[in-house]
């Protein structure tokens, strides 16, 4: 098996606001390998995003902040970095792709400046392999006719190619590891099965480990590798995008995959799920999705469920998985 | 790119005419300048001699007639009162006007932009909070009340800056601080919450995660996009700046623009009047036209419309 490139270990994330302490990420656990693409999935709010910029150490501070767990990066503790040598990790060893991709690129600025800005700040090059490099991060993204498109603006572009854009700037410089946030999310369903095309050959290329942060269970057996089920800031189950849909252990993730749409069943109505997340204030004192659970037990709502582990690579939180 | 400034060129004329119009004919309506001129006991033929030698015994359309004609040949005519050529008079008061009014909107310019920066970037800090706090107190106090003030404190109880005129470099002082006092307040606000609203926006989060350093992300990512708003704003600025040096130098006794307006406009000195406005349209039209220019420099997207 391949080096494990980040390892993320009991990382809880809380923001301090008027009202309380809200812990948006509240013990997560993973890992993931070069050129695996490890999915975490879950509604909006459970603390994907935050996980992510956890990692890159861009939270938004004073109020955000990570207060407990690692987070190791080959070797390295990234908690206990200094800003300088933080920085020096951003863009070069990990990189991140935001949702939109209308505003990720600065408007003032030429699609190759902003791509070259990375090179030049993280690789030691003369200026003319700069613009090399620029046209080959282009390329990796296979963006047609790469040398006219470095001297465009982000308003020149379409927003496919505003997209590639946004991943050639977080591949130039070849990162281990790069953290996707719903990439695909604002695009349209072509150019998304082209977008995550796009990003399986990327990663034979260059073995790029990727955590993709979704919550489209469609995008997830697209892509992913293994998959962390992410339900109110706690990872609820873990496993390989292949047993995670065979055999789903935990309630949510059964509800979630029966809330897919899909082509060949007839039903009259999509499946989902009853009731709202709990508030990040207020947890209750069981498990987290209790209240939603259609198979929820007594001590269900009295004891946080124990992670249980089956076999090497599958964990479960649930009382009913033994 | 070319097409725009010539379209920006044509209108920059048309406003022209339209104020030379306007001054010239709300001028003659105010009121005839014989009546200030002529003493008491002067006689109805001397009135009517007067008026023969300063011209206003033609009507308004020759008289329009003969001040554009002198006008195209370089010629603002005599002062009324003074009977001097009022291309000498401008000619001596302009230097001074743009000695004080030029560095006071650079300076105040520069301070707006560096304090708004800085406030948005450390928002909610003591610091942003003394930014908000002269930025409010500055939009509240009229800025003649607090010239008076500066006088009466400064050169009155303590003595430490002259109270009026233009000798030396201590002179500049309070009517520089006057004149930025006008401006700052305002500028320093948009340019804040311009800057703060750019901060939020995915492109900067982008650039955080690119590894740069903070003072990249603001001063090079950040503050480019922030420089639209504050600089519609710099051409709209413009006649408040001049209507402030109007009250300037009426207050510190300075002998510029403002002043000669002042004079001329009570002694219904037309020609005086007519060339100081008509000087003063020219530097903010012009002004307007060189920050419509810029905006190609700051934003891609207008350098590249075919309009």
């Amino acid at each position: 098996m391949s080096n494990i490139v980040l390892q993320v270990e009991d990382l809880h994330t809380s923001f301090f606001t008027r009202a309380g302490e809200v812990k948006a990420v509240d013990g997560v656990s993973f890992y993931v390998r070069e050129g695996e693409t490890f999915g975490i999935v879950g509604e909006s709010g459970c603390g994907k995003s935050v996980t992510g910029l956890s990692i890159l150490r861009l939270l938004p501070e004073p109020a955000g902040q990570v207060v407990g767990g690692k987070i190791i990066m080959e070797g390295k503790s990234l908690l206990e970095l200094n800003p300088k040598q933080m920085r020096a990790y951003r863009g070069k060893m990990i990189s991140m792709i935001l949702q939109d991709p209308m505003s990720s690129l600065n408007p003032v600025y030429t699609i190759g400046d902003q791509i070259g800005e990375s090179v030049r700040l993280h690789q030691d090059l003369p200026e003319n392999m700069v613009e090399a490099e620029v046209i080959d991060a282009l390329r990796l993204l296979r963006i047609p006719s790469p040398e006219m498109r470095a001297r465009e603006y982000p308003f020149q572009l379409s927003g496919g190619m505003r997209q590639r854009a946004v991943g050639a700037i977080a591949m130039s410089c070849r990162p281990r590891l790069l953290i996707a946030d719903e990439p695909t999310t604002a695009l349209d369903a072509t150019i998304q099965a082209q977008y995550i095309a796009l990003f399986e050959d990327i990663q034979e290329k260059t073995n790029v480990a990727i955590i993709f942060i979704t919550h489209d269970f469609g995008v997830v057996a697209r892509i992913c590798d293994r998959v962390g089920v992410m339900y109110a800031g706690k990872i609820v189950e873990t496993a390989s995008t292949r047993d995670i849909f065979k055999n789903p252990k935990h309630p949510y993730t059964k509800a979630l995959i029966q809330s897919v749409p899909q082509l060949d069943k007839k039903d009259e109505r999509l499946f989902s799920i009853e009731g709202q997340p709990p508030s990040l204030l207020r947890l209750p004192k069981g498990c987290r999705f209790y209240p939603r659970c259609t198979v929820s037990m007594d001590i269900c709502k009295e004891q946080e469920p124990p992670e249980v582990k089956i076999g090497e690579n599958r964990s479960v939180s649930c009382w009913r998985v033994k | 790119m070319a097409r725009f400034i010539v379209i920006r060129l044509l209108q920059c004329v048309v406003a022209f005419f339209g104020i030379l119009l306007i001054t010239f004919f709300l001028l003659r309506a105010s009121g005839d300048p014989s009546t200030l001129l002529a003493s008491p006991n002067f006689s109805l033929e001397q009135v009517q001699a007067l008026k023969a030698e300063l011209g206003l015994d033609k009507s308004w359309g020759e008289q329009l007639g003969i001040y554009l004609n002198s006008i195209v040949h370089g010629d603002f005519g005599e002062s009324l009162l003074k009977k001097k050529a009022v291309g000498i008079m401008i000619g001596d008061a302009l230097p001074n006007t743009l000695k004080l009014m030029v560095p006071s909107f650079v300076l105040a310019m520069i301070l707006s932009f560096i304090l708004g920066v800085l406030a948005a970037t450390y928002r909610d800090s003591w610091w942003d909070n003394l930014v908000k706090f002269i930025a409010v107190l500055g939009q509240a106090l009229p800025g003649f009340w607090v010239a008076i003030m500066a006088v009466l404190i400064f050169s009155v109880k303590l003595e430490w800056l002259p109270v009026a005129g233009m000798d030396t470099p201590a002179h500049y002082i309070l009517p520089m601080g006057t004149l930025v006092f006008f401006t700052l307040p305002g500028m320093m606000r948009l340019v804040r919450s311009t800057m703060l609203d750019v901060l939020d926006s995915e492109y900067i989060k982008m650039a955080r995660i690119k590894g740069l350093p903070e003072r990249t992300v603001i001063w090079k990512h950040a503050l480019r996009n922030a420089l639209i708003s504050p600089l519609t704003i710099i051409g709209m600025l413009l006649p408040g700046t001049v209507l402030g040096a109007v009250i300037t130098e009426q207050i510190f006794n300075w002998p510029g623009m403002g002043r000669l307006l002042v004079e001329a406009t009570f002694a219904r000195d037309f020609p005086v009047v007519q060339a100081v406005t008509i000087i003063t349209a020219i530097l903010v039209l012009g002004i307007n036209l060189l920050v419509d220019i810029s905006y190609a420099w700051v934003d891609p997207q207008i350098r590249y419309q075919r309009t």
